[in-house]
């Protein structure tokens, strides 16, 4: 009896050994961090080249100094491949720690590449074990995305996690590019009726500096990129996906040039379908929460009727700007990046099988109704501006 | 009576053979005194008394053996047992006892009575005269409360049982003696309330103290191995305590205390699991205070065997489960130390092991050379120099922190932390959930006399939940915790808030 539970034991624990599945003990001073990278195209025309913006542990290059390491710094490697895992792994050609990918927070995709089609530089990405879903995508707008990854944020002395803060602060605080982490972006790239977008960046100009910069959004069609929306359409684009939480709203008051500018405290956005049949008709409503921020001109914030123009004004320039840039996108892109056929899809699924193979052409000349609903909640306390002259 | 036991001459009507007896028995004993005296009223009445020095109260050998004597005016009565007559009329020892039995002789003189033999009479009377010096109550070092009762068990048995029974004034609390020990014979003693005592658990113990025999109990933690129920358990299945106010409250569950002399720690049967963090204070101070320094002692318990093995896991296995700043901040300190996490934390965990021993074992006026040195050389220099990394000093600080606060676990708890650790580093995070499923499995496997030491924990109703995490307040307490008492109704009705 004492044999068989002996024997039992062992193979219990031979099992248990054997069951773990990827046995993977790394100690930390083997690994290279990968904070972010970028692609490009081969210089050679073929194959890729890419950039990892790696975490330097060494802290600061204290020469093996005791006490506090110093702030965090990084380094760029750079590597060619025929493969993007292929680049990856010849980066080993010049370090010796392995590149790891877990902690890697934004990938830099470039304008070349993304003309040609996305699709194939995500397979590794999502295939690996160690990338995360929710690494943030990026569309250079420069020659190549290195030179973005090259840059130093201002802030933050890693590139990459300044991007990453960025634009994960977008949507509350700017709401002027689209946030897109790569789960999204394979939705959006398999998905009915919705067309990928990624937010866009190039380098800014400041005194002496040249930081990375959000600049807009990048249109696809299928996989393959389109062009750019500038970074105040693409406040309007986030409208319509229902994406805004925050960040501000320009209203031209008393001239034509913007004067005002109401803070967003929350926005709602449905689309409904208004129409069926040979040409389908929707319809946008956004409905706005805001306070007033700023004004540069004198407004009559003492009556309800002085708020409620304010109201009325914004309203008119949120459907003013969004329909604009329907009829941009309808004409110039023909892509239909703000889900029309993905709300249909939802809401009508048996109408959305009959005319989806219909819809590019259907989307080209799909009418829109938008309507725009604002409440001012506060003016805070001061009733007039300061008056010049006096 | 063991080897010793053999056939000896009993006594005899002559008091000088009966004297030589004694005296060839204690040979080379020269603590045995022998004190002759006479009667100043007739001289044939001779009288010689035997104690142990030191082990008697000198003032009432004199009062109450060799005055009696010497100044009554006795005479030797024809009539009735002259033995008798001693023992009933001229003693004023509050404990007089007649015997011919040898072997009871011995016995009283090594246990500080006085024997008496008394020329013409072929038996002996033992009168109580003990008095050596003891140890006077203080409070257990390792008992300490905040507030409530500050008396500790001492080393004397009956000193011990007084200081229970002054806290359960009823005749339904129980004292059965018991001789430990072949040669020690060592007197300890069963508590228990009638009444409330599960009978069976009363029986299993009679039943296990009767099945083995040892040389010499010095200790209760010799009896408490030879019948707890799973002996190569790291996790003790008996209680121990030096506190009569818990001996009470224990016995007042239902449980029995068995005490031993010589010793101020007194073993309580069955022992749960929960009782490792239970503190008395939980029970003297107010239920919301008490209830969070029972779970913050839970949850140091599982801080103390996890720290280094989830620090291991996370760091060789899953780094993707840490913060990127933690990563970082890790990975920077761990740059230029030579060793792997696993042998670093496991060395460091032997030093600080050796650190505690050390620090129980010196004397106290090293202490402080102790303390410079564990915290200079093992902590910051140890760091400055890249043995070690700071992160590992941390973990390996928390781990031993936590691990001092439940005294009574640290064997269970040192084991634990080890065999965790090595799961880990083979394992990662698997190999460590492993370990605590083997773990509750093992506990939840566990008896002590028969009660799994884990059974409230999964008993239906707040009633066997009162006393577990938390402690709940006394008006809610209704019953006795479950499968310990015979009767459960702790108290009546009434109380409480309305």
């Amino acid at each position: 009896m004492r044999l068989r539970q002996a024997a039992a034991a062992v193979c219990i624990l031979a099992a248990v050994f054997s069951m773990t599945g990827c046995w993977n003990y790394r100690e930390l001073e083997t690994i290279a961090m990968v904070a972010g990278f970028s692609i490009d195209k081969g210089e050679t025309g073929s194959g890729y080249h890419m950039t990892f913006e790696v975490l330097d542990e060494s802290g600061g290059g204290g020469n093996g100094g005791s006490g506090s390491p110093s702030a965090l710094r990084s380094t760029l490697i750079e590597s060619d491949g025929d493969t993007i895992f292929d680049a990856v792994r010849n980066a080993l050609k010049k370090s010796d720690k392995k590149l790891y990918f877990g902690e890697c927070k934004a990938v830099i995709l470039s304008r070349q590449l993304a003309f040609e089609g996305i699709t194939p530089l995500l397979d590794w990405i999502n295939r690996d074990s160690e990338p995360r879903l929710t690494e943030n995508l990026f569309v250079s707008k420069e020659a190549t995305a290195a030179d973005v990854l090259r840059q130093k944020s201002p802030v933050n002395p890693i590139t990459s996690y300044a991007l990453e803060k960025i634009i994960t602060n977008d949507p509350d605080f700017l709401a002027k590019t689209p946030f897109m982490q790569l789960y999204k972006v394979n939705g959006a790239l398999g998905g009915q009726g919705i067309s990928l977008v990624l937010p866009a960046l190039d380098i800014g100009r400041q005194q002496g500096d040249t930081p990375p910069e959000l600049a807009g959004t990048a249109v696809f069609k299928k996989d393959k990129l389109l062009g750019f929306l500038g970074s105040e359409e693409s406040k309007y684009l986030l409208f319509a996906q229902d994406q805004v939480g925050g960040g501000v709203l320009l209203v031209a008051e008393s001239s034509d040039t913007p004067d005002t500018t109401l803070e967003i405290i929350s926005s709602k956005t449905e689309i409904t379908v208004l129409s069926k049949g040979g040409s389908p008709k929707l319809g946008i409503a956004v409905k706005m929460e805001a306070a007033l921020g700023e004004t540069e001109t004198a407004l009559d914030l003492s009556s309800e009727s002085g708020i409620h123009k304010l109201e009325q004004d914004a309203a008119r320039t949120l459907e003013s700007r969004i329909g604009k840039l329907i009829h941009k996108t309808q004409n110039e892109y023909d892509s239909d990046i703000f889900g029309f056929g993905n709300s249909i899809y939802k809401d009508e699924p048996r109408y959305w099988d009959e005319i989806a193979p219909r819809w590019d052409s259907l989307f080209k000349n799909l009418k829109v109704d938008i309507s725009a609903d604002v409440k001012i909640k506060n003016t805070a306390l001061a009733k007039s501006n300061v008056k010049a002259g006096g | 009576m063991g080897e010793t036991n053999s056939v000896r001459p009993g006594l005899t009507a002559d008091l000088n053979s009966n004297v030589k007896l004694i005296q060839s028995i204690f040979k080379d004993d020269e603590t045995l005194i022998a004190r002759s005296f006479e009667s100043q009223f007739d001289p044939s009445i001779q009288c010689c008394a035997f104690y142990t020095d030191s082990m008697v109260n000198n003032k009432l050998f004199n009062e109450d053996v060799v005055k009696p004597i010497q100044e009554y005016r006795l005479k030797r009565h024809i009539s009735g047992n002259f033995i008798d007559v001693i023992a009933k009329k001229i003693m004023l020892s509050d404990s007089v006892d007649k015997t011919s039995d040898i072997n009871k002789l011995i016995q009283a003189i090594v246990y500080g009575d006085t024997v008496l033999l008394v020329s013409g009479c072929s038996e002996a009377l033992i009168l109580n005269t003990k008095g050596w010096i003891i140890r006077g109550i203080a409070e257990p070092e390792d008992e300490k409360v905040l507030r409530g009762p500050r008396e500790g068990f001492t080393e004397a048995l009956l000193v011990n049982l007084t200081l229970l029974r002054r806290r359960l004034r009823t005749a339904d609390l129980k004292f059965r003696y018991r001789t430990f020990g072949t040669r020690t014979q060592t007197k300890g003693c069963i508590c228990y309330l009638e009444g409330v005592v599960n009978k069976d658990v009363l029986a299993e113990l009679e039943k296990r103290l009767d099945k083995f025999t040892l040389d010499g109990a010095l200790d209760v933690n010799y009896i408490s191995e030879f019948i707890c129920d799973a002996p190569y358990s790291p996790v003790r299945t008996v209680g121990s305590t030096e506190r009569p106010d818990v001996v009470a409250a224990k016995l007042l569950e239902g449980r029995v205390a068995l005490f031993l002399d010589g010793t101020p720690v007194v073993l309580t049967v069955p022992h749960l699991f929960v009782e490792h963090f239970q503190s008395s204070d939980d029970y003297y101070l107010n239920y919301f205070f008490a209830s969070i320094g029972r779970l913050l002692r839970i949850l140091s318990f599982f801080i103390a065997i996890s720290t280094p093995a989830v620090y291991v896991a996370l760091t060789t296995f899953h780094q993707e489960m840490l913060p990127t700043p933690l990563l970082m901040s890790i990975a920077m300190a761990r740059q230029g130390v030579p060793l792997p996490t696993v042998l670093e934390a496991f060395v460091m965990l032997v030093v600080f092991e050796i650190l505690r021993e050390t620090g129980a074992r010196m004397p106290s006026s090293i202490g402080q050379a102790l303390g410079i040195l564990g915290a200079l050389v093992i902590g910051q220099a140890a760091v400055d120099a890249k043995l070690v990394s700071a992160p590992m000093i941390i973990v390996v600080g928390i781990s031993a922190i936590t691990g001092l606060l439940i005294m009574r676990l640290k064997g269970a708890i040192i084991i634990l932390r080890f065999l965790l650790l090595f799961l880990s580093a083979a394992m990662g995070m698997y190999g460590y959930i492993f370990g605590m499923m083997g773990l509750l499995i093992y506990l939840l496997s566990l008896r002590s006399f028969g009660i799994p030491i884990v059974i409230s924990a999964s008993a239906e109703g707040l009633q066997e939940k009162k006393d577990l995490y938390v402690r709940a307040p006394w008006w809610f307490m209704v019953n006795r915790p479950g499968s310990l008492a015979a009767d459960r109704k702790r108290s009546g009705s009434g109380g409480g808030p309305e």
